[in-house]
């Protein structure tokens, strides 16, 4: 398994990334931690003519509070975010999802960028930060613009960023003080893909569900946002039968593709059951404070 | 396509090579600077065959780019051993026989090595966690575990003796 | 009260003696002791050196050209394009192989094997050229350059259907062979039918019995997937005419007689070399076509030639295993006593029969299959069919199908017991063969030679508190909560063989040890087998050391060089410490003898006077006056009686009596998620039985690698195909290599039952938990599911399987979802437009490829006619197709297209024929076929599509498009699950197009707005989403 052959490009800062990017167009394909890349261009799958190395532009990597926001440079690593006493504090669903990607050597070179940004309906991120209504900041030749995370996905592999773009930062609006997470992921073993996997976010008031995200990974040719489950809980008290009415609901809109990992119809349960563990895991840390 | 000169920091030793853009790091140390302990397993970054560290973190070097390493400071198995022999976490693979057929060995050897730097005393859970990117396909693990708590007793007492 | 006195004296007497043997052999590191292994020393500081350590001056690299094809014959190769390419020393084909005779090679098991695709193809990925250049990144870029063109054969992948009338031929070249290597064949993809046992006292006992159960199971194709995959450096020195090959063998010396007889280099002449191993499980066994195709380059080129295999190489072509569909059936009495068994396999070979058995073994020992059981009449056939698939067979860490012997009876042992209501260990205490009852003749023709297994398995029940496990088990099935205990008690058949019956190509199944003692007193020493992680350096020295009393750390043990080493069949079915440990044993004895006669000379005694002292010889009742081994060593090279040759080695080539018959009792107990199908292994105790023990921490490793290779088997591992002969999986992404995380924690126990024909009495261990775990793991699975009156599910027992079968059930199901109304959903999830899509999923149970149908309707603005007009017209058409064109017109209705696919940095091209079947204007319809083959060859594509216009009245119509689409090779097997979610894409998008296309000839506005999107093209890219999947979906990590 060797790599067809390419120019490498080690790009300096943002800037120099965009303009490569602007030179080289479609036959120019960002290198970040590669651990997607690499293994495709093995395979002789992608055939990319030239690389453009942005793992030494300082400005992307990083995880920091700017007012009521978190943000993070798009190639810190996987490894970073689980270390992050920030996010531990701040944002501990990251920390939690990012431990379940892959294995730690993979995690010290993966970023979150690679993970959130290639569309693949497989990765665990777009569906934790779409929970966490983050958005991406995206500079191209045209200047900077921002993207919800939702409605960032299109279809499988097909994203909002245009050809030529590159997000700089993701921004997440810190979340309440005390609030509730989890992200549960079934996988058949160590450093596996999602069969199903489920990221609930809640905010209690007493017994109420004040405001509640629940977002799905593999189970749709991109990550889902699970609304009529999450309208289920919301002013309401989560009780085990709403509970199970909002996994219910969250099956209702799955619609996986067979694999190796099950048939849709095991993986539209196992959504159902990472559901109904997220929220009763997000509960209780909730009521835990 | 023209290669490029790139100047590697191995076990503590400063080695200039000219590769292709597309080298890949594991053949650059096996086929170029024949450090033939990292193995090539799987190539699609399962195995852990081919782990080595850089820059203070556990890496699989089939995938990242020999170009990604530019000046980069890398352990590999060869330089695991000091002058004084060998280092605590050899020592255990040797006592507990975490070790077979030894084609894993190299791989194990340097994630457990840096595991242990940042867990110096690790549960029986971190290790199994912590070294889950290392397939075995000889031991069942089971002595692999008690070499690397052996290593950590070891380096720890031998910590408090250095501190007496 | 004397005689109380002496029995007393007599127990201390033979405590001290014991004692004292073992302070002897701890200080010797001798047998019995926990001696830490000499091979660590190179592999933990990286120094070992594997095949593809080796580097040598002028070294090239071979890469292979593979079929995407299961079955298809090949109508041209040009290599034109590759040869040009500077670094490209050549390019091998069968056409080139055949003036050599090399084209072909015999397999160990009788059959013969296209070394390179002879005229046709007849599995996914075999071998259809090698490309030799500079090194492995030239090699890999010019396979790509070398063009196959193949015509495609329905393939047969279901072993069921092989023997079917009318089956596709796999094998042109038996075609008219009725007589096999192992008797007539009765269908021309029958290999072999092989059955042993009195058929029909069998069907007597049977039809008489009061009780008889039947259960069909699937022991699924796997594969062993050492770490280090096969690969070889083959060198040819044209000056001497000598051929050196390094290799990842288990059994150098027949590779040796192999490429010295098909090459007519004198063996002499043939070096092999089989340096350090990287775990062979059975895969290292034979020899393929990579070796041999490297080889014949070397020769031809006269550099040394590379060629290691990938992973994804090593999964699918090198080797596999199982593969066996068997029925099995016991009668009894109604109070479980077992009467007779029988045993049907249809046993899946693939394309080529090239399991690795001894030559008179087509169904390797089977016939082990009543177990530790007394049934005094049984009978088993076995039926081997080609298939479409790689060829192998091999013996995956066992004995030849051993496993699968071992897991028809332990699970059919079981299946009885649940039929009667019995405990799983109260049935097997009931028949178990009795330790007086040794040596043993079992029904299928063995005679075990030593066992003691009702000791075995109670000392299991008793250090796991079994009764009490039945009682939690049943406690815990009131709670709702799933448990199962799984035991098994194996017999295995280990140590071939016995050369009256156990050869392979010819050569009788001995092994053997040259043992050299040094004037010092250090020792070298050879063996016939090879390494391959079991640490023979270790325990073959320990076994010197006790029996020659001399410290094993002067004891240099080397294998796997055939220049060195003695003759020997080399290391697989747990055969080096039953065969090759025994000639160890009896090499050292001849020097013991030679010693002894030494020994008396220095002392002037008579020889008969002596006593071997453990560590040398002393006189009988004289224990002062002795004499040590290294005294004698260095007499035996200046200082020997009278007509005595100097020199003190000995070579012994053993040929044992009998296979030995290691036997374990193991339990494991498993806690099932019933909303998951998630299995956790809760415990798992293995007590083996191996006779005597030479290194208790090597037997223990030994063990823990069996159990986690039986835990990845019984729990995950398959190497599925689709209908077509895709392989699916062959990546560690999917092929289950269990991690650190989910491996169980393994306790270990042991007897001691010495076999009686065995120098040491040892028997062999390295396998034993691999053969007996894995019926251990699935009868702890089924186990938890007898409670709900299943009998039996198939491995693998991952948890997708384990959920469909609590899903029947209706177990996986909350309690609470009682208590409320069923979720209706508020809004369909319906397509953006057109008609729900009427989709049929991949289906491998069905018998299909990669393929899927898609049938929409699509309503249009426009009026029929309009429609009708762009329909018809093959360009236009074409155009709306993303990223496709029409390369040039070839006949009245066929032309040349391209496909170009991009998906972010995904790119791939097809080039194919496009063939318009029919145009009918009356009905407005348009059908066309389309196949082609993407420009690496590795994948193929084919899609057949019918395209409608319907009439819908008030200037609108619909289109009414059913199209089928299959995918071959490498996309199919690492990207064709997305087959659906792509095409629908890709349909969507040629709507889109068409239907501006269609709008762009009106007026206005739209039309305006039609005609610019028209202008721009459809964006070539959308539709290919499917190539990013496949690579993600088995490759990717992040």
């Amino acid at each position: 398994m060797i790599p067809g052959r390419f120019e490498y490009h080690a790009a300096t800062d943002v800037d120099d990334a965009v303009r490569l990017l602007a030179e080289h167009g479609a036959d120019g394909k960002l290198l970040a931690g590669g651990h997607s890349l690499l293994p495709m261009m093995k395979l002789r799958f992608a055939e990319p003519a030239h690389i453009i190395d942005i793992n030494g532009i300082a400005d992307l990597r990083g995880i920091r509070e700017q007012g009521k926001a978190l943000v993070i440079g798009p190639m810190t690593t996987e490894s970073a975010i689980i270390d992050s006493e920030l996010l531990q504090r701040r944002c501990p669903v990251l920390p939690e999802a990012a431990q379940l990607i892959a294995d730690p050597q993979v995690r010290n070179r993966g970023t979150i960028g690679g993970d959130a940004l290639h569309g693949d309906p497989g990765n665990d991120h777009p569906a934790v930060l779409m929970a966490l209504d983050a958005e991406f900041v995206i500079r191209g030749r045209k200047g900077e613009r921002s993207e919800s995370v939702d409605g960032f996905y299109v279809g499988p592999y097909l994203t909002a960023l245009d050809d030529g773009e590159l997000v700089t930062a993701i921004r997440i609006p810190t979340p309440a003080e005390g609030h509730g997470y989890a992200y549960c992921k079934f996988k058949r073993k160590t450093g596996d893909y999602a069969t199903a996997a489920t990221c609930c976010l809640l905010e209690m008031e007493g017994d109420t569900c004040r405001r509640v995200r629940l977002t799905l990974t593999n189970v749709g040719p991109t990550p889902l946002r699970a609304t009529d489950a999450e309208a289920l809980l919301t002013g309401s008290e989560p009780t085990a039968e709403r509970i199970e009415q909002a996994a219910q609901a969250a099956m209702s809109i799955c619609n996986p593709a067979e694999d190796l990992r099950g048939s849709p119809e095991y993986k539209t349960h196992m959504a159902g059951e990472m559901t109904r563990r997220a929220i009763h895991k997000a509960l209780d840390r909730a009521r835990r404070g | 396509m023209a290669k490029h000169a790139i100047t590697l920091n191995i076990n503590g030793q400063q080695m200039d090579v000219a590769v292709d853009s597309r080298e890949l790091l594991i053949h650059t140390l096996r086929d170029r600077l024949r450090l033939t302990g990292a193995h090539i397993g799987c190539e699609t970054s399962h195995c852990g065959a081919c782990t080595v560290d850089i820059d203070g973190a556990s890496v699989k070097s089939c995938t990242v780019l020999a170009l990604q390493a530019q000046g980069a400071d890398i352990r590999t198995v060869e330089g695991l051993a000091g002058s004084e022999g060998l280092h605590p976490i050899q020592e255990g693979f040797f006592e507990e026989h975490g070790l077979q057929c030894g084609f894993c060995t190299p791989g194990m050897l340097l994630r457990a090595w840096r595991l242990l730097q940042d867990n110096p005393n690790p549960t029986e859970d971190e290790i199994r966690h912590g070294m889950a990117g290392n397939l075995c396909r000889c031991t069942g693990y089971q002595n692999i575990i008690r070499a690397v708590q052996h290593a950590s007793e070891k380096m720890q007492s031998g910590e408090t003796a250095a501190a007496e | 009260m004397a005689s109380d006195i002496e029995e007393v004296e007599s127990t201390e007497s033979t405590e001290s003696a014991e004692s004292e043997a073992r302070e002897l052999a701890d200080r010797l590191g001798g047998v019995g002791c926990r001696r830490k292994r000499t091979e660590d020393a190179r592999f933990i500081q990286g120094k070992g050196n594997y095949v593809d350590d080796i580097q040598m001056p002028g070294m090239v690299y071979g890469d292979f050209v593979r079929s995407p094809h299961a079955h298809a014959r090949i109508k041209s190769i040009n290599k034109d394009k590759a040869l040009a390419t500077p670094g490209v020393h050549a390019v091998l084909t069968a056409e080139d192989l055949e003036p050599l005779g090399l084209h072909w090679m015999p397999t160990l098991a009788g059959d013969k094997q296209m070394v390179l695709a002879d005229g046709k193809v007849c599995f996914q990925n075999q071998e259809v050229a090698m490309v030799i250049a500079d090194d492995r990144y030239l090699a890999a870029d010019a396979t790509e350059l070398v063009e196959v063109e193949y015509e495609e054969l329905d393939p047969v992948v279901d072993p069921h259907q092989s023997m079917a009338e009318g089956a596709p031929v796999i094998r042109d070249d038996l075609a008219g062979v009725d007589e096999g290597a192992h008797g007539k064949r009765i269908h021309h993809n029958h290999i072999f039918t092989w059955d042993v046992g009195d058929a029909d006292a069998t069907d007597k006992v049977f039809s008489e019995a009061a009780v008889t159960v039947k259960q069909d199971m699937l022991y699924p194709r796997v594969h062993p997937c050492p770490l280090e995959t096969c690969g070889c450096v083959a060198s040819f020195d044209k000056v001497k005419g000598e051929l050196t090959v390094h290799l990842t063998s288990q059994a150098p010396h027949v590779v040796r007689t192999v490429f010295s007889t098909l090459s007519g280099i004198p063996e002499s002449k043939v070096h092999i070399n089989a340096p350090d191993i990287g775990g062979g499980f059975g895969n290292k066994v034979g020899v393929y076509p990579g070796y041999v195709v490297a080889t014949v380059a070397s020769i031809v080129l006269g550099r040394p030639v590379k060629w290691i295999e990938d992973r994804i190489e090593n999964l699918s072509t090198t080797a596999f295993a199982r593969d066996y569909h068997m029925t099995g059936e016991l009668a009894a009495t109604e109070d479980g006593k077992i009467l007779g068994l029988r045993a049907n396999v249809l046993a899946d070979h693939g394309a080529f029969d090239s399991c690795a058995d001894p030559s008179k073994w087509p169904a390797g020992f089977f016939n082990i299959c009543t177990g530790s059981y007394d049934i005094k009449t049984a009978y088993a056939r076995v039926d081997g069919v080609y298939t479409n698939k790689a060829p192998g067979g091999v013996a995956y860490r066992c004995s030849f199908r051993v496993t699968e012997a071992c897991y028809i009876i332990e699970r059919m042992i079981d299946v009885l017991a649940e039929h009667l209501g019995m405990d799983k260990a109260e049935i097997r205490l009931k028949n178990f063969i009795q330790p007086e009852q040794f040596p043993y003749q079992s029904a299928l023709g063995w005679e075990y030679d030593s066992g003691d297994y009702p000791r075995a398995l109670k000392q299991v029940m008793e250090a796991c508190d079994y009764d009490g496990l039945r009682r939690e088990q049943k406690e815990k099935r009131e709670r709702g909560e799933i448990m199962g205990i799984g035991l098994c008690t194996f017999t295995e058949i280990v140590g071939a063989g016995p050369s009256r019956n156990c050869d392979i190509l010819g050569v009788g199944m001995f092994d053997s040890a040259e043992i050299r003692v040094h004037p010092t007193g250090s020792v070298i020493a050879r063996m016939g087998t090879k390494t391959q992680g079991q640490g023979h350096e270790t325990t073959y020295g320990q076994i010197i050391a006790t029996e020659l009393g001399l410290p094993s750390e002067n004891i240099i043990i080397e294998e796997g060089n055939t220049d060195t080493a003695p003759y020997g069949l080399g290391t697989y079915g747990s055969r080096s410490t039953p065969v090759a440990g025994a000639a160890t044993a009896q090499a050292a004895r001849k020097i013991r003898d030679k010693a002894r006669k030494i020994a008396a000379h220095l002392m002037e005694v008579s020889e008969d006077d002596l006593e071997w002292s453990g560590e040398g010889f002393r006189v009988k009742g004289v224990p002062d006056q002795s004499t040590d081994m290294p005294t004698i060593a260095w007499a035996a090279y200046n200082n020997v009686p009278e007509g005595m040759e100097p020199g003190l080695e000995a070579v012994d080539y053993y040929d044992p009596p009998n296979m030995t018959f290691p036997f374990g009792a193991y339990l494991c107990v498993v806690d099932i998620d019933r909303y998951t199908g998630e299995t956790t292994i809760r415990r798992f105790y293995a007590l083996d039985d191996c006779g005597t023990r030479i290194n208790p921490m090597v037997i223990e490793g030994q063990v823990h690698g069996g159990l986690c290779e039986a835990f990845a088997v019984a729990m995950g591992q398959e190497l599925p195909f689709d209908g077509a002969g895709n392989i699916q999986g062959a990546s560690l992404m999917d092929y289950f290599l269990p991690t650190m995380v989910e491996t169980p924690r393994w306790e270990t126990d042991h007897t001691i039952t010495p076999s009686p024909h065995h120098p040491i009495g040892a028997k062999g261990v390295g396998e034993s938990s691999h053969v007996g775990g894995i019926p251990c793991f699935s009868n702890a699975i089924n186990d938890a599911m007898n409670q709900f009156g299943v009998s039996h599910v198939n491995m693998p027992h991952n948890a997708f399987r384990v959920w469909r079968t609590l899903h029947e059930l209706e177990l996986d199901q909350r309690p609470e979802a009682a208590n409320v109304e069923p979720y209706q959903p508020t809004r369909e999830a319906a397509p953006e437009s057109g008609s729900p899509a009427s989709v049929q999923s991949p289906d491998k149970a069905s018998g299909k490829g990669t393929e899927i149908t898609i049938e929409r309707n699509y309503p249009l603005d426009v009026p029929a006619d309009d429609a009708w007009e762009i329909l018809q017209d093959i360009e236009k058409v074409t155009a709306c197709m993303p990223g496709a064109s029409i390369v040039e017109q070839t006949g009245d209705t066929t032309y040349v297209g391209e496909m170009k696919l991009k998906v972010g940095p995904v790119t791939s091209a097809f080039k194919g024929d496009i063939e318009v079947l029919g145009v009918d204007p009356e009905n407005k319809e348009l059908r066309m076929t389309g196949s082609g083959g993407d420009s690496k060859g590795s994948s193929s594509a084919s899609m057949s599509l019918t395209a409608r216009i319907e009439d819908k009245g008030a200037g609108r119509c619909e289109l009414v498009g059913s199209t089928r689409i299959e995918l071959k090779g490498k996309l199919a097997s690492f990207g064709g699950r997305m087959l659906e979610n792509v095409s629908d894409r890709m349909l969507q998008q040629f709507v889109d197009s068409f239907r501006d296309r269609v709008a762009a000839g009106g007026e206005g506005e739209q039309a305006e707005e039609a005609r610019r999107r028209v202008e721009e093209g459809p964006k070539s890219m959308n539709a290919l989403a499917m190539v990013w999947q496949v690579i993600k979906s088995l490759f990717g990590r992040k």
